[in-house]
Formats: C-alpha cells, structure tokens, sequence
C-alpha cells in the first residue's frame, strides 16, 4: 500500500513494540512508586548498555539471514584477556583493549569466512566458537576471576558525564552509528539485500561472500565493545562474565521485531528489544520475583516474539 | 473403444493470456499420446488441470466414466492420474522399496512394517515390468534415470490409469533414454495410457502413437503419428506469420566485434566459439537445458570456466564474479525474475539503484536524492507502471517487474546485456513494450544477448541467431538464413557430433 492511512490501527501495526514497551513501563510504575523514578530509569539504560550494544551487532547478522550464537563468550574471552593484560601482564590500559579487539575481529572474521566460503551452517559455525571460547576464558587462568583492574579502566563503565553513565553513553553512540551505517551508507543496503534474495544480490554484481564475513566481524567487535564496557562496570575479570548474554541479545532483536530469516529490521527496534527485557529484569527485580520465574518468562516472551513475526509472515 | 480420458471444450484464462481456448483432446486406453507445442502454447496448463493446480474456466473432463469440473492432487492420486513432473518427488534416503510404498505400507499389524512382504511385492513389479531395480538399494544412491523408474513404478503399484511423462528424458542420457522407452512399451499393454510432452521430435517420432499439437491455448491438429511427416510437424507448431509486433530494425551485423569467445568450456557448455557485434541482438536459440543459461553464467562470471577465452572490446575478458563483469560493462537479466532478479520485499527505488549504490555514494553515504532522480528516470523512460518508488516489486505485474530488472541492468549503463528469456510469462502488451525497449537500446549502440525458447520471438528479434544444443554451438544463421526448421533440427541432437562447431 503505497498511500496507508496514518490510522492508530496501523501506527500500532508498525510500531506495535513500542507501545509493549509503554504498557510495560506503565505497569511497574503503578505496581510500584519506586520503579518509575529518574534514577531507576538511568539504571535501566545503564543495565541495558552491555545487550543492546551487542544486539545492535547481532542486528547485521540476523538482516543476512544467518545467527551468531558465540557473542555472550566473546563478552566473556575479551573481559578476559584485557583483564589479563592490564593486571597480570601489567600492559598499558590501551594496548590490552586494543588486543582484545584484534582478538575478537579475528574471531569474527574466521566466523565469517567458514560460514560464507565452506557454507557451513552459521548456527553450528558460532556454535563451536561458542564453545571453543568457553573453554579459552577459563583455561586462560584455569577458571579464576581476574581482580585489582586499574582505574583508568574502570572509568568505561562506571564513570558519568554529568549525570549519565559513560555506558549509556557508549550505547547511544553505537546507536547513531549503526544507524548511519544501515540508512545512510550504500553497504547499508547490502545487508538487507542478501537477507531479502542472496542470488538475486549477487547476480546484481554485490559481493556477497563478502558482505557476511563483514557482518560476523562486525557482530564480533560490537560484542567486543558489549565485553570491555562489562568487564570494567563490574571491574572484574570473570570467565562467566558474557554467559547467557546470546540468549539475551537474540531475545531483543527477536522482540523489537528484527526478522530471524533476514531482510528487515531497524535500529529501534533493537534498542526497544533490550529495553523491554531491562524493564522487565529491573521490574521484577523490585517486585522480588524469583529468577527462575524471570527465566520463565523470558522464554515465553521470545516465543510469542518470534510467533508474532511469524504470523505476519504468513499473512503477507 | 471409449476415451479413457477427454477434455471436452476445456478453456482457461489467466490475467492478460488466453491460456487455453476450448480445448477438445481424448486420451485411448494403452496409447501413447504426444502433446507438442512451442513454449506458452498451453501444454503445461493442460495438464496441471489434472492435479488441480489449474481449474478450468469453461469446459469439463472426462475420466473413466465420469465427467469432471476440476481435480484436486489426493483425488487424482486416487483416481489413477499420474503426473510426473520433471523434478522427482523421492526421500533419497529412504530405499527403491520403501519409496515405492511411501504413505501406503504394507504392515503386519497396527504398527508393525511388513517389510519382507514390501520388498516382495516391489520383486513382484519390478520383474512383471521388466525393469531391473533391487528393492533394497537407497534411492539417493540411484541415477536420474532409475530414479525416474521408481517414481513410475509407483505409478504402476497405485494402478495408474494415465500416465503424464512432462519431458521425461531432459535429464537421462541415451542409455536410460532406451530403458524408458522399454519400461513405457510394457505399460502400454497393460493398457495405461501415456501422454508424452516433448521437444524432442525423434523421440515422439520414435514412442508415440498419436500427436496433438497445440498453438496458441488451441487445438491445431490431433493425427497418428505415423501420418506427419517431420517438416509437417514442425510446420503445424510453429507455422504463423510473425505478426507486427516486431518492429523492422536495422541490423549492422559483422562490424565491431564487442564480445568474442573461443574454445570456451565449463558449466556444462563445451567448446562454444562465438562472436557478438556492437549493435546487434543475437539470439541463443536450442531447447531448454541446451547450455544457453549456462553460457551466460560464464559470461557475467556468475559460473567459473574451465577453459577457453573470453574477449571483451578485442580485451582478455575473465570475470571472477558478477560484480567484475558488471564493471567491465556486460550485465546479465536473469531468466528467473523473482529467484534470481528481484528482492520482491523491497521497493521498486531499492530494487532499481542496488546495482549502483556505490557510485551513487560519496564518502560511503548514499545520495538519496540522485538515487531518486535516477529511479524516477528509469520508470519514465521503460514505462514502468508503479503507484510510487516505495512500492514492494512483488505487488507489480510480471510486466513491469521485468522492466524493473532490466532498469537494474542498464543502471551500470553496460555495453553489452545479456537478457535470459525476456517476456515469459509476460502478456502480449508488455511483450510489445519490452520489445521495443530492446530496439531503443541497439539504438542507442549497445549489444544485446537474448536468449529466448519461443521460436517467433527469437526470429522477429535477433539479427543472428547461434542454436545450441547439449551444451555445444550447433549452427549460426544470418537473417537471411533465418528459418524456424532449420534451428529446430539445429537445436536437436542428431546435428551434435563430437568436437564440432560451426562459426558463420
């Protein structure tokens, strides 16, 4: 429809996630005074910073159609060897971030190339380095926290800007240039064009081998970032940092409403996915539920997410 | 004797083609009967009524006694219709016995597969059809061609009544070509009837007993087969005057050479040495499957070769991926439209600039402006039919979305353009607009490549046609050459010897 009425029935239809998002809110708030306070808010935006800036990597690989399940241990295997390198090591501040990133990129980028070159099914590519950098982060000290980060590094995620935390500045950044890269640049296009029709991309002359290598590597150095921004808010370098966190992003990108087999999705959406599982996190935090019960929930929520997008699939 | 099958009067539209118009055919018991036509004439749509893909609009078949206003796939299965299509519908990893009584087992009892009594009754067919299958072998471990035998076998177990062989032999090669033909003289007197489509004359010559022609969605001529002759046959499928869509060009043949290929090999093509000159169509004529799609892969790199030259301006020509020849100034419009040329999700503006996006960009940031002022160009000057740019190409017609992706193709502004069947399943207006789109880019000094299967409008628009057949160049014609029988006996295998090309 190229002339759709600004309806509210089609302004939920678009942004439908956005009101979740709101209804949510509104329901901690009323549940609980404590919830809706400015300083919980920065809490939340502090507390969602390590997803939603690894979602917004995950965004490139899911728009290509493909996944990448080895985020949460890249999280994990950077927190790792950059706590290794400042206290162990006693390198530079810089120098150990600066590893850890080659570290990651690196990863992403041998990701990449079994993925697009020997066609080896994405799922089980970043599975096996899901596992092999399990196995790194806790060999690297034989399963020992790192601790005494020095504060020149804790500063990335425990330091302000007036009022703001540096991590929600960090994540406010990635945002803008994500969306610069996927709206503004001509690459941008690339990646939804080989989740909507891969040949049909190819055969218009884009290399496309090439544009999902870059898009693992690209989900490598934003969870690179997501892991640095971890490890120094907990100033602590933990095997178990990044454990999990693929189920978290995978979740947000799912709920915001990026497709899982490719070819639409938008930066909101993605902050809005992380933002809805922070508030529910924080929410039910305050009205004391049990963990396991939030585990619950946050199952059921991906599956109604994922059933959701299905189903407007189908009708399409 | 009674027909076992007759369509009776049977007529069907889609949007913009009269596919079928009052179609009166019968069908004996035990016969082997051809349906022959060039590509469009309406063989497929006549035989899809039988699985109900296709519902007639007026007219109604009659089967074994009973009249039919349309079919649906478990009915037909039911009722003894057989229609095999060219991709086979088999579990490779199941065996030649198992799939034979897929979804109808034998068993012992409620639960328990019967599988001796399987295997047994598999021995039992294989042995009364002649056919040499072990029952125990995996179906994935088979060749096409046996593979083909179990699908019918199947047939024969579900006492098919009518058998539909929809170009049985495109893929077997001579050896299983004779097997099947010896598996269809054995069913054949057990009075099931074959209904054969083919583009291959001498094999209808060779197996059928009767032959319809279609033309158009009707009826030419239904006779015995061995009442045509060749030349009649050919004359009665193809026989019309090339009506005036077809605009007069002038061709200039055989000045500049932009495009050369010697020796060229890889991708299922053998040996093809040709020539393209600046401002000419040549037409690639042959069968479907004769290597024309193939030969194109190579060209735009989409396909690696194997050996042999490409010249490009008089240059060493050796794209590794489209991209590269996209560069170099040659394009490809794919002959698949929705799989392989269009993101159908998209918008017309993003399917049209992808090729370019690059180039539109500065500083890697896209100039939306110019991507617009380029889009709207396109649409203006091809007569693309959209609401607006920001409509998604899948809710255009065919027409248009074949505009769009020749849009896509000539936005890299090339030389050369390699288009793959440019008007299937295209109606006759947007046929006319296409081609003179055509004609506006010969003017303009390009160099086009059409591949095409429907003989008129390989004739009415090329200035030389080069016929492939089995992967080899068979045979070159100037226009004034230019004849549809002579490409057909080009274009089929008798003409094919081993190492042998001709070039003018």
């Amino acid at each position: 429809m190229s002339n759709e009425k600004r309806s509210f029935g089609n302004l939920i239809k678009n942004y439908g996630i956005v009101f979740v998002l709101i209804v949510v809110i509104l329901f901690f708030g009323i549940a609980n005074p404590s919830f809706a306070t400015a300083s919980n808010f920065i809490t939340i935006l502090t507390q969602v910073s390590v997803v939603c800036i690894c979602s917004l990597g995950m965004m490139f690989v899911l728009l290509t159609g493909g996944i990448d399940l080895s985020v949460g241990w890249i999280i994990s295997s950077v927190g790792m060897i950059s706590a290794y390198c400042m206290v162990n090591l006693q390198m530079n501040v810089f120098a150990s971030c600066l590893l850890a990133v080659a570290f990651a990129l690196l990863v992403g980028l041998v990701e990449g190339l079994l993925i697009a070159k020997l066609k080896i099914p994405p799922f089980i590519v970043t599975m096996a380095f899901m596992n092999i950098l399990k196995g790194f982060s806790f060999l690297m000290t034989s399963g020992k926290s790192i601790y005494g980060i020095p504060d020149s590094f804790k500063v990335i995620g425990q330091g302000k800007i007036g009022e703001i935390p540096i991590p929600v500045i960090i994540m406010f950044a990635a945002i803008f240039i994500t969306w610069v890269i996927v709206s503004k640049t001509y690459f941008g296009r690339y990646f939804y064009a080989v989740g909507g029709n891969e040949q049909a991309t190819r055969l218009s002359g884009v290399n496309t081998d090439m544009v999902k290598i870059l898009t693992y590597v690209i989900s490598a150095g934003f969870a690179c970032l997501a892991g640095l921004v971890q490890m120094s808010r907990i100033a602590t370098g933990a095997p178990n940092n990044g454990d999990g966190y693929e189920f978290d992003v995978i979740t947000a990108c799912c709920l915001g409403g990026v497709s899982m087999s490719g070819g639409s999705g938008k930066v909101y959406q993605v902050f809005v996915g992380a933002m809805i599982i922070a508030v529910l996190n924080n929410g039910l935090i305050i009205l004391h539920v049990n963990t396991y019960i939030q585990l619950v929930l946050k199952g059921v929520i991906l599956l109604l997410a994922v059933a959701y997008d299905c189903v407007q699939k189908n009708r399409a | 004797m009674e027909p076992i099958l007759e369509y009776r009067n049977v007529s069907k539209a889609f949007p913009g083609v009269q596919a079928l118009s009052d179609v009166s055919v019968n069908f004996m018991p035990g016969e082997v009967h051809a349906l022959v036509g060039e590509n469009g004439a309406g063989k497929s749509t006549l035989i899809k009524m039988l699985t109900g893909v296709n519902v007639p609009d007026q007219g109604e078949i009659y089967y074994n006694g009973s009249t039919y206003k349309s079919f649906n796939p478990k009915m037909s299965r039911k009722l003894g219709l057989g229609v095999m299509y060219q991709e086979l519908s088999l579990v490779n990893e199941l065996s030649v016995a198992e799939n034979i009584f897929l979804g109808n087992e034998p068993r012992k009892n409620r639960f328990l597969l019967d599988r001796k009594k399987m295997e047994e009754e598999s021995q039992r067919v294989f042995a009364d059809l002649g056919v040499n299958l072990k029952p125990d072998a995996l179906v994935g471990t088979l060749s096409v061609g046996y593979q083909q035998m179990v699908e019918l076998c199947r047939a024969v177990v579900e006492e098919a009544k009518v058998l539909v062989l929809d170009e049985p032999t495109a893929p077997l090669s001579s050896n299983e070509v004779e097997i099947l033909f010896r598996f269809i003289r054995t069913v054949k007197k057990k009075g099931i009837t074959i209904i054969y489509i083919s583009h291959r004359l001498d094999e209808i010559f060779e197996i059928t007993d009767r032959i319809t022609v279609l033309r158009d969605g009707k009826v030419i001529t239904t006779k015995n087969t061995e009442e045509f002759s060749r030349d009649e046959l050919i004359h009665c499928m193809v026989g019309r005057k090339l009506t005036e869509i077809y605009e007069p060009r002038e061709g200039v043949s055989g000045g500049e050479v932009v495009l050369e290929t010697r020796n060229l090999s890889g991708n299922g093509v053998k040996n093809i040495s040709l020539k393209a000159y600046r401002g000419e169509i040549l037409g690639l004529g042959g069968l479907v499957g004769a290597g024309r799609t193939e030969f194109a892969e190579l060209l735009y790199g989409h396909k690696k070769r194997d050996s042999g030259e490409m010249y490009l301006n008089g240059k060493l020509f050796s794209p590794q991926n489209p991209g590269q020849a996209q560069r170099a100034g040659v394009v490809l419009v794919p002959e698949d439209r929705k799989q392989q040329g269009l993101l159908l999700d998209m918008t017309v503006k993003y399917n049209q600039s992808l090729p370019i996006v690059k180039q539109l960009s500065r500083y890697a940031i896209l100039n939306e402006k110019e991507e617009t002022k380029l889009a709207n160009y396109y649409c203006d000057n091809l007569g693309i039919k959209t609401p607006s740019l920001k409509q998604k190409v899948k809710n255009l017609s065919g027409g248009n979305q074949q505009k769009v992706v020749i849009a896509k193709g000539l936005a890299s502004e090339p030389e050369l353009i390699i288009i793959d069947e440019p008007t299937r399943g295209v109606d006759v207006g947007a046929k006319r607009e296409l081609y003179h789109l055509m004609n506006q880019m010969i003017e303009q000094g390009k160099t086009i490549i059409m591949i095409s299967s429907d003989m008129e409008e390989l004739l009415g628009m090329s200035d030389r046609i080069a016929v492939f057949c089995e992967g080899r160049l068979t045979g070159t014609l100037g226009k004034n050459e230019f004849d549809a029988e002579v490409i057909l006996k080009y274009a089929s295998s008798e003409n094919v010897a081993e190492g042998e090309t001709y070039e003018q």
